[in-house]
């Protein structure tokens, strides 16, 4: 007897509950048992997946704004424009389809967190942190945890002005394929820039000239091209490297603004 | 471990009761150790334990898992108990990680489902848990024969469905 039969329904949930979201759109073709109590109980919810990655956003070491590289990236890269909001910003985490940006404002000098959705332009400003004791040095780091399964308001998310999904992704293309028995491809220096959210994907920049999707089960490697800003590290006194990057996965929903 | 007690004896001021198995082996545990089950739990509470418990779903070969579970666990479930009885993290993490990943399926699905029966959460968690694990990273025809399941599409059907989630598949 298979386990399909031998097992009964609340246990098989138990067991898909667990898996990944891949795994479990993987499983709903083994068996029409599986499948339905997938799909009864609402167990993969496509919709509130990251199911690609739109982009890369990267920020240059003496640069202000962040960059977002997008694929066809062969001309000049894609700007990380926030001009929507009061003031200019730098990414400091993605989760999920949403940024968490910091803009410095000079007068007075404080630092001001907005979350932002860039592919519905939704933004929020965050509450002041709490300040550290006078006197005491304190470092921080700001992180940015969203889950779309758990918004509320995730059924009001069907926005039109959507982004062209198949021409972002990266993977599905078998195009741009680069030989990596070519030595001469491997000079240079390579800057790590995140991991696929699902597959076994790692994204690396070349020299910071050039992005890389290496896929590791095949050993593939794409070039997913250019990602240096235009005449960056040509002015003196410039040290170019990568200081931060953070795949991009498109979320469409809106994000409750309370709180 | 699987003999017969002679006598219920008091250990540890703990009362011992009497797990039966569908096959007539008799297990004795203190109510501590059995009222991780939360079948049991009810039972003792309603009294009624006092002529054995009969568990005409769970093999003597699978309760004597059962049971080597409980005992080993018994410690953590008494939160502020005995210290000396209770196992260490460690070792606790080390006898679960041999006890289930050692099991070929048909054992593992019956350790399941006398777990799932007994009611003791972290012990149907912990094997759900290692059913998971065994899929992750399998194609659907690896799960079939894993699980020994039978694919019950046709071959358009099957198509469609790979299709509906085609972003998982590709690679």
């Amino acid at each position: 007897v298979g386990m399909e039969n031998l097992l009964p329904e609340d246990v098989l949930v138990n067991i898909l509950h667990r898996l990944a979201p891949r795994c479990l759109a993987i499983s709903r073709c083994v068996c029409k048992p599986w499948r339905t109590i997938i799909d009864a109980r609402c167990l993969l919810r496509v919709d509130l997946l990251p199911h690609l990655v739109g982009g890369i956003f990267i920020n240059f070491h003496d640069l202000i704004l962040s960059e977002f590289i997008s694929r066809p990236s062969i001309g000049p890269t894609i700007s990380g424009n926030f001009n929507y909001l009061p003031h200019n910003s730098i990414v400091r985490d993605h989760c999920n389809g949403l940024l968490l940006l910091d803009g410095y404002v000079d007068y007075p000098a404080t630092q001001q967190y907005y979350v932002v959705n860039p592919a519905t332009r939704q933004w929020v400003q965050l509450p002041p942190c709490p300040s550290s004791h006078p006197g005491m040095y304190s470092e921080s780091m700001e992180y940015l945890v969203f889950d779309p399964r758990l918004s509320s308001q995730f059924e009001n998310a069907v926005y039109c002005e959507a982004i062209e999904e198949q021409k972002f992704e990266w993977d599905s293309d078998s195009d741009n394929v680069i030989d990596i028995n070519n030595r001469s491809n491997l000079t240079g220096y390579v800057t790590f820039l995140g991991f696929h959210p699902y597959k076994e994907v790692v994204f690396l920049s070349h020299t910071l000239t050039r992005g890389l999707a290496c896929h590791l089960n095949t050993r593939k490697v794409q070039d997913m091209g250019n990602i240096r800003p235009k005449y960056y590290g040509t002015d003196m006194g410039i040290q170019p490297f990568i200081e931060g990057s953070f795949p991009y996965t498109p979320w469409l929903g809106e994000f409750p603004e309370d709180n | 471990m699987a003999a017969a007690a002679a006598e219920a004896t008091i250990d540890g001021g703990g009362k011992m009761i009497i797990l039966i198995s569908a096959d007539g082996k008799r297990f004795e545990v203190t109510e501590a150790v059995a009222s991780q089950s939360q079948l049991i739990s009810n039972m003792i509470e309603d009294d009624c334990t006092e002529n054995g418990v009969r568990l005409p779903n769970v093999d003597g070969d699978i309760l004597t898992m059962v049971v080597d579970y409980c005992n080993m666990h018994a410690g953590d479930a008494a939160a502020d108990g005995d210290t000396t009885k209770a196992s260490s993290t460690e070792e606790l993490k080390k006898f679960d990680a041999e006890l289930v990943q050692a099991l070929e399926n048909p054992v593992l699905f019956k350790l399941i489902l006398a777990a799932n029966f007994l009611n003791i959460k972290s012990l149907l968690d912990m094997t759900c848990q290692r059913v998971a694990d065994m899929m992750s990273g399998k194609t659907p025809e690896q799960m079939r024969e894993t699980f020994s399941i039978e694919n019950d599409f046709t071959p358009e059907e099957e198509a469609a469905i790979r299709q509906e989630n085609a972003w998982a598949f590709d690679d």
